[in-house]
C-alpha cells in the first residue's frame, strides 16, 4: 500500500486527494476516522492523523467536532485548479525534455496527441 | 512523560548504556532499534527497574522509577526469558499474571492464547522458541500496562504469528492507548505501526525521531562519478560505492523536487532509502563519512 | 493480590501433598517398628517431621529467591514488596510447620500411650511440654528458612566464589539454632545454654542474616537466566 519513497502521511494525503479528484469521495462526505484508517491500513494512528491534519490545513477536509472529518465542498475544484497549474511544469515539461533528449520534435508530439483526441 | 537522564548501565568495566538522555512522551508506540550489543536490553532493564542504573535517573510521570510500587505496577517488561519457571504450565503463568496485574484481561488473554495456538496445558519447558515468544506477547498485551515494554517478543515466531502479533498490538493500542516500546531487529515489519523510532548505537542514542520522517529521509544518487560528487557536495554521506565511472552515494538528505530535477538534468538517477537501509547505513559506518567531493 | 497471598496460592499445591506423604510415611514406619519391636523407644514423628520440616523450609527459602523473586518483579511487584510478602509468608509457614511438628508429637504420644506401646526412652509430651517444644522448633525453623534465603541470594547476586563466602555466613542461623535449640528424637533439647539465652542468640543470628538478605536483594538486578 505505502512505499518507502516518502512519509506515509504524505502518501495518505495524496491518496485522499486522488479520491476526491476522481469523485470516489464526494463533497461533504465523511471520511474514515483516524483509528479506522490506522486499523485498516495497519499504520500508527498518529501517522494517519498527520495526513488528515495536512489535508485540513490545505482545505481539502474540514473537521466537525465530535463527529469526524468531511470533504470540503470546494475541495475538488481547488485540487483541480492546483493540479492544472502544476500539470505543465510537472508533466509536460519533463516530457518535452525527454523528447528533446531522444530527438522527438514537438510537431511529432502534437501529431501523436492529435490522434488521442 | 518518561525521562531518562544521564542513564548509564555498567557490567563491571563494560559500559552497556552510556549517558543516555531521552524524553519520551507517553501514549505512543516506540521502536527501539540497534545492532546486537548496542545496549537495547540494558536500557530497557533500567527503564523497567529490573536493574538499578550505575548512574543517572529514570523518571516516569515525574516519579523516580526504581523500587517505586506505583510505577512498577504500571510497567510490564517482557524479555526473551519471560521470567517464568520452566516447570510451570502456560495456564499457571497466565493465572499468576491475573493475580498480580491490576489491568489483566483474562478473556483477552484466552483469545490471544487461542490465536497463537498455544496449549495452556503445556509446560514452559516444552514450548518452542516461537511459542515462548507468543506467550510473551499474550503476557505483554493482556496485562494492559500503561508502560508495556516488549524486548524482541517475536523471536522464533513464524511470519503468520508475527503478523497476528502486530495486528493485535495495533488493535489493542487503538482501543486502549498506552506507551508501548518495541525493541526489534525486524524494522521493515513494524515500521508502519511505530510512531517514533530510537536508534541506539554502542550504548548511545544515535537518533530519536518520528518513524514516518525516516521514510524518504535519505536518497541514493547514481550517475557519472564527477556529477554525483558535485551534486552530493555538502550533504552527509551515509555510504557509497562505485563501478567503473559510475558512482552511487547514499545521502542523509531529502532533496526538494527542484534538486531532483536539477540532478536528473545532469544525468543522475535518484532512488529511495528505506528505513531498514537507513538504519544499516547509520549504524554500520565505523565512522561517519564526511561529505565528499 | 498481595505477595503473601500469591505465595500461599503458589505453595498450596506443594504443601498439601508434602504433608500427606510425611504423615503416610510416619504411620507406615511407626506401625512397622511397633509391630516388630512391640513398642516405640523414640518419637518417629520428631525424626521424620522434625527434620523434614527444617530442611523443606530451607529449600523454600532457596526457592523464594531462585524461582519466585523474578516472577513477582516481572508481574509488577517491587523487590521491597516481595521481601515483605516473603517475610509474612515465611513466618506464617514456619509457625504452621512448627505447630504441626509439635501437635503431631503430642498426638503420637497420646496414641502410643493409649495403646501402651511407649518404650522407656519415648519422650512423653505434656501440654506444657508442647509449648516449650514449640518455643524451640519455631525459632529453629525460622533460622533454617532464613539460611536458605540468604545462601540463595548470595549465589543469585554474585559469582559462585562470592556466593560461597556468603553461603558460610548464610549457614549461621541454621547452625546456631541447631546447636542451641535443636530437639532430638528423644525430645531432649541441647541444653548448652539456658533457654532464654539460647533463644536470644538464635534470634540474633537469624535477624542478622535476615538483614543481610534484605541488603542483598533490595536492589539486586533481576537476572536474565531462565529456570
Amino acid at each position: 500500500m505505502f512505499d518507502d519513497r516518502s512519509p506515509i502521511y504524505l502518501q495518505i494525503a495524496d491518496g485522499i486527494k486522488n479520491d476526491v479528484l476522481s469523485g470516489a469521495l464526494k463533497e461533504d462526505e465523511q471520511i474514515m476516522s483516524t483509528n479506522q484508517y490506522a486499523s485498516f491500513y495497519q499504520i500508527n494512528p498518529a501517522t494517519a492523523a498527520k495526513g488528515f491534519a495536512q489535508l485540513v490545513e490545505e482545505g481539502v477536509l474540514y473537521k466537525r467536532r465530535g463527529i469526524g472529518m468531511f470533504v470540503s465542498p470546494d475541495a475538488r475544484e481547488k485540487l483541480r485548479a492546483d493540479r492544472r497549474e502544476r500539470f505543465f511544469a510537472e508533466v509536460v515539461d519533463p516530457m518535452l525534455a525527454e523528447a528533446k533528449r531522444i530527438g522527438i520534435g514537438v510537431d511529432e508530439i502534437v501529431r501523436h496527441l492529435g490522434g488521442a483526441r | 512523560m518518561i525521562e531518562l537522564h544521564g542513564l548509564t548501565v555498567r557490567y563491571g568495566s563494560t559500559v552497556a548504556v552510556d549517558d543516555v538522555h531521552l524524553d519520551l512522551p507517553t501514549g505512543k508506540i516506540y521502536g527501539l532499534l540497534g545492532r546486537n550489543g548496542s545496549g537495547k536490553t540494558s536500557l530497557l532493564s533500567a527503564l523497567a527497574s529490573y536493574r538499578r542504573p550505575a548512574s543517572g535517573t529514570v523518571r516516569i510521570d515525574g516519579a523516580d522509577a526504581f523500587e517505586n510500587p506505583a510505577v512498577m505496577r504500571q510497567t510490564c517488561f517482557i524479555r526473551d526469558t519471560l521470567d517464568v519457571n520452566d516447570s510451570e504450565r502456560v495456564r499457571a503463568v497466565l493465572c499468576f499474571a491475573g493475580w498480580m496485574r491490576p489491568g489483566w484481561d483474562a478473556g483477552y488473554a484466552a483469545r490471544l492464547t487461542d490465536l497463537f495456538e498455544l496449549d495452556p496445558r503445556k509446560r514452559i519447558s516444552a514450548l518452542s522458541r516461537g511459542q515462548r515468544s507468543a506467550l510473551g506477547a499474550v503476557l505483554g498485551l493482556a496485562a494492559r500496562a500503561p508502560l508495556t515494554i516488549l524486548d524482541e517478543t517475536y523471536l522464533g515466531m513464524d511470519a503468520v504469528a508475527r503478523s497476528h502479533f502486530y495486528r493485535e498490538l495495533l488493535a489493542d493500542y487503538l482501543a486502549r492507548p498506552r506507551t508501548i516500546i518495541l525493541s526489534t531487529h525486524l524494522i521493515e515489519e513494524v515500521a508502519d505501526i511505530l510512531e517514533r523510532v530510537i536508534i541506539l548505537d554502542r550504548g548511545r542514542v544515535l537518533l530519536h525521531e518520528e518513524a514516518d520522517e525516516l521514510r524518504g529521509r535519505g536518497v541514493t544518487v547514481t550517475g557519472p562519478a564527477e556529477a554525483v560528487g558535485t551534486f552530493a557536495g555538502g550533504h552527509p554521506v551515509l555510504g557509497e560505492r562505485s563501478l567503473g565511472g559510475v558512482r552511487e552515494v547514499t545521502l542523509d538528505w531529502r532533496p526538494e523536487p527542484a534538486d531532483v530535477a536539477r540532478g536528473e538534468a545532469a544525468g543522475l538517477t535518484f532512488g529511495p532509502v528505506g528505513i531498514q537501509d537507513l538504519f544499516i547505513h547509520l549504524t554500520s559506518a565505523s565512522q561517519r563519512l564526511e561529505a565528499v567531493r | 493480590m498481595s505477595v503473601h497471598h500469591a505465595l500461599f496460592r503458589i505453595y498450596r499445591p506443594i504443601i498439601i501433598p508434602f504433608a500427606a506423604i510425611l504423615i503416610t510415611v510416619d504411620l507406615v514406619i511407626s506401625g512397622l517398628v511397633v509391630f516388630g519391636a512391640g513398642h516405640l523407644d523414640f518419637s518417629m514423628w520428631l525424626v521424620l517431621a522434625g527434620n523434614a520440616a527444617k530442611y523443606w523450609l530451607l529449600v523454600v527459602g532457596i526457592m523464594l529467591v531462585v524461582m519466585q523473586l523474578r516472577q513477582f518483579v516481572a508481574n509488577g511487584a517491587t523487590r521491597h514488596e516481595f521481601l515483605t510478602g516473603a517475610a509474612i509468608f515465611g513466618l506464617i509457614l514456619t509457625a504452621a510447620f512448627s505447630a504441626v511438628v509439635v501437635l503431631g508429637h503430642g498426638l503420637e504420644s497420646v496414641l502410643l500411650g493409649a495403646a501402651d506401646r511407649r518404650g522407656g526412652g519415648y519422650p512423653v509430651l505434656s501440654a506444657t511440654g508442647m509449648l516449650s517444644e514449640f518455643g524451640q522448633v519455631f525459632p529453629e525453623a525460622v533460622g533454617y528458612m532464613t539460611s536458605g534465603a540468604l545462601i540463595a541470594a548470595g549465589f543469585y547476586r554474585w559469582r559462585p566464589r562470592i556466593g560461597l563466602a556468603v553461603m558460610l555466613g548464610g549457614a549461621i542461623p541454621a547452625g546456631v539454632a541447631d546447636a542451641l535449640l535443636g530437639v532430638d528424637e528423644f525430645g531432649d533439647m541441647t541444653a548448652l545454654l539456658p533457654y532464654a539465652a539460647a533463644l536470644a542468640l538464635s534470634l540474633a543470628a537469624t535477624a542478622l542474616a535476615a538483614w543481610a538478605f534484605h541488603r542483598v536483594i533490595s536492589d539486586v538486578p533481576i537476572k536474565r537466566t531462565a529456570g
